[in-house]
């Protein structure tokens, strides 16, 4: 699964930065831009009394998640009121009064007391200023109820004036909010109560057009201004630039991959070929016909290698199980081990890094079929472990493929993840769980596995008790507990305690030979080699040397080495 | 041969109780040191810090709910820092994802966490105090931090691979850290200025939500956005920074 993905790396990652900045950006943003909501509004949308008779105005501070900290300014108008009580602190002379303070609960409440003055008309009380945080800090955006509007009427004509209030009230209900600023407005700019009864038709016919008209174009105004505050966000810019860089390079790269593609593939392919070309280039530039020969000459032979595989092909009529397909390892050393930071900057700063390309594997190629037995020789350092490692698929090539069914393969090595600080039942059930086997299968195969050890009698020991061969007794033990894989890879596997177990084990690796289909052996004894495979790979210095019969591979490396000791 | 998703788990659990095991291979109370070790330190510390009151609660419950799940992060970066460098032998030979070897130190810390858990309900039982609803949050809690510490841990055990000196390095990061984030002094007591830029520490507010939901009973939306966010991302980037070096990784060890 992961390695289908892989292949798509590039695309992956661009779609999770994607993805990732986008979310960041809109969730960062909402967090910032918009906290959670509050609401400061009046005990009620509008007030009436009686000159000199003192009322109470409720103020109400309400959060959604609880308001940490608070400071409210309500302004009323001095010269038609007087502030009596109530709130946390006043300025009686501007007409400011303050309500600040910390608490934990979602609504905050004040009665506030005012007292109209004598030669009073109509007046409101309206919010000033209002910052509410909740606990973390974090301001609220709030949301201001309007203007309350109060009404004084003389002692006297109580009736007609509560009448009013009560129009007016069915009327604040009627309208939309945004509408009752401008109502109110309206209604002071009348000087007497009386009179607005008879004017009421009239004007609410007025009214109307104008709120209508207000409620639109605030709305209009507030959804751009929203809109604006978003496209404006430092974050939401970044992310559009961001995810226009990641746009731009996929097209880029898609395009050059489109036009480049096959050119590129062919140079990183034959870089040494390439180099040869250039070489005659040079030498034969006069003869450019000539040239153009070679070149052909060159792709001809080229195609005649692959041949012999597409004809072995054909001869054995089905696919090849494992196919080793060009590949290159490289490895790069540096050629001083910086083993820290600080030697590293050091060296870095003497320009002393210069880095050793060492090809463990140079363009190695060859197919494995179903059924066969392939042996790989080759001295120590040649880069026989690091093909395994490939085709199980623990590295992956710097260059080339490799086609397995990586399901399919199972690897045995000894004494993978063997610790020595447990005992030796632990091993096995680690071990065997990093080999690959379930639990149910160990708890099934236990016994079978400490039989074929023998060692029954240590199993509680802790294995940094054992000796050297039980260590690998058991690990053989284990690494060979299950049925064989259908492609099975044995890495030095039989070269194993004594005697007479390294002929049991070997009974065993034969018998998993036999049932297993397809096998790769790497071994050291060209004995084994010769009385087991079918086929032999040998490998020198990264190079493909020779891929034929067994017995024929090991006279050649058997004579190359005696040439080599000689 | 099965290589499923339950194998996976399987090895994981293999590898985590061999860690467990040899942590305290030679130990005589074993495993319980993992409930001594922060009720030991508590009680250190609310002798040391006894003038903290917070104007939340008693001092030893708000240490110790921060401090379990500050120490499962410290201790899920510092052991899976040297996670490949450890299993190097394996790292070459299995075809397990390495992501494994990893994800087995993290999960060894949250075991750790788990039996540091028995250590917090102690003191929960014996300062009385009333647990609310809200106590899930504190597993979807450690759930996050648990990806947000295995990002972190990627990233240094890719690191550490490559330069050695990382681990020094975190071994002081960490140091510094957990005074930055308001485990052993309530955040009350920091300058004002600081608490702002404490607030947004991923580090303050995994045991803060956690002391918010078992201590207070109470839960902070906006933290935990926040949570889901660093916790998602940190693992992504983690997982990112990783494959984009375990060709590497493996070509080194």
């Amino acid at each position: 699964m992961l390695e289908k993905l892989l292949k798509y790396k590039i695309y992956l990652i661009s779609a999770v930065a994607l993805v990732s900045v986008v979310t960041v950006g809109l969730v960062v943003n909402k967090i910032t831009v918009k906290a959670d909501d509050a609401s400061i509004h009046f005990g009620s949308t509008s007030y009436s009394s009686n000159e000199g008779e003192s009322f109470p105005v409720g103020v109400y501070i309400n959060t959604e998640s609880g308001t940490g900290s608070y400071a409210v300014t309500i302004k009323y108008d001095p010269s038609k009121m007087e502030y009596l009580g109530g709130a946390d602190g006043a300025d009686t002379a501007g007409g400011y009064l303050a309500f600040v303070g910390e608490s934990g609960g979602p609504e905050i409440k004040y009665m506030v007391n005012f007292r109209p003055k004598t030669n009073a008309g109509d007046t409101a009380v309206s919010f000033a200023s209002a910052e509410i945080y909740n606990d973390s800090g974090a301001a609220f955006n709030i949301s201001a109820s309007n203007p309350a509007p109060i009404t004084v009427a003389a002692p006297a004509d109580e009736e007609e004036q509560e009448e009013t209030v009560t129009e007016e009230e069915a009327d604040v209900a009627a309208e939309e909010t945004q509408a009752e600023t401008i109502q109110e407005e309206q209604t002071q700019e009348e000087p007497l109560v009386a009179e607005e009864e008879q004017v009421q038709p009239v004007k609410d016919a007025q009214q109307e057009e104008i709120i209508s008209e207000a409620v639109e174009d605030t709305a209009q105004s507030y959804e751009e201004e929203k809109v604006k505050s978003i496209m404006y966000h430092p974050y939401f810019v970044i992310g559009v630039v961001f995810i226009g860089i990641i746009v731009f390079t996929q097209i880029v790269v898609a395009l050059i991959k489109r036009f480049f593609g096959d050119k590129l593939s062919n140079q990183s392919g034959v870089k040494e070929k390439s180099r040869l070309k250039k070489k005659r280039g040079i030498a034969s530039q006069h003869t450019v016909s000539k040239l153009d020969v070679m070149d052909l000459e060159d792709d001809g032979s080229v195609i005649t290698v692959e041949d012999i595989y597409n004809s072995d092909d054909n001869n054995e009529n089905y696919e090849p199980v494992i196919s080793v397909d060009d590949v290159t390892m490289e490895f790069h050393i540096a050629s001083s081990q910086a083993s820290g930071l600080k030697d590293y900057i050091i060296q870095f700063l003497k320009r002393q890094i210069s880095y050793r390309k060492l090809f463990a594997l140079y363009h190695v190629s060859f197919d494995v079929y179903r059924g066969e037995i392939v042996g790989i020789i080759g001295t120590n350092g040649s880069g026989k472990s690091t093909l395994l490692k490939i085709v199980s698929g623990a590295l992956r090539p710097t260059e080339g493929k490799v086609t397995v069914d990586r399901k399919k393969v199972q690897l045995l090595t000894l004494g993978t993840g063997f610790d020595m600080e447990l005992t030796g039942k632990e091993n096995v059930y680690l071990n065997g769980a990093i080999i690959g086997y379930s639990k149910q299968f160990l708890d099934e195969h236990y016994d079978e596995i400490v039989a074929f050890a023998e060692l029954e009698d240590f199993m509680d020991e802790k294995v940094k008790n054992y000796s050297s061969g039980m260590v690998s007794r058991l690990g053989f033990a284990i690494a060979t507990a299950g049925d064989a894989a259908e492609i099975l890879i044995l890495d030095e596997v039989l070269s194993v305690g004594d005697e007479f177990f390294r002929k049991k084990s070997l009974a065993r690796v034969k018998e998993l030979i036999h049932s297993g289909s397809t096998v790769l052996i790497v071994s050291h004894s060209m004995e084994t080699i010769i009385s087991n495979c079918s086929k032999c790979v040998w490998i020198e210095k990264g190079e493909l040397k020779m891929v034929d019969e067994p017995k024929k591979v090991c006279d050649a490396y058997r004579k190359m080495k005696e040439g080599e000791a000689s | 041969m099965n290589y499923g998703i339950r194998q996976y788990i399987f090895v994981i659990r293999q590898l985590t109780a061999r860690e467990i095991t040899r942590k305290y291979a030679r130990s005589f109370l074993g495993i319980i040191w993992s409930v001594l070790n922060p009720l030991l330190f508590m009680i250190v510390m609310s002798i040391v810090f006894s003038g903290f009151s917070t104007n939340r609660t008693m001092y030893p419950v708000y240490y110790v709910t921060g401090f379990t799940l500050w120490s499962m992060f410290n201790t899920a970066t510092t052991t899976s820092m040297t996670a490949f460098e450890d299993n190097k032998n394996l790292f070459q030979k299995t075809k397990l994802p390495r992501e494994i070897f990893v994800l087995s130190r993290d999960y060894t810390a949250l075991v750790n966490l788990g039996f540091s858990c028995i250590a917090l309900l102690i003191v929960l039982a014996v300062f009385r105090v009333r647990l609310n609803w809200t106590v899930i949050i504190f597993v979807v809690d450690v759930f996050f931090e648990m990806l947000f510490s295995i990002g972190v841990s990627f990233i240094l055990a890719t690191i550490y691979v490559f330069y050695k000196d990382i681990k020094f390095l975190w071994r002081n990061f960490i140091v510094l850290l957990v005074h930055m984030v308001a485990v052993y002094i309530p955040i009350e007591r920091y300058p004002e200025s600081l608490h702002e830029i404490t607030r947004l520490n991923p580090l303050y507010f995994y045991p803060n939500i956690a002391r918010r939901c078992v201590l207070e009973g109470s839960v902070d939306v906006q933290e935990l956005k926040l949570m889901v966010i660093w916790g998602v991302g940190m693992f992504l980037v983690g997982l990112l920074v990783f494959k984009y070096k375990e060709n590497d990784i493996v070509k080194k060890l």
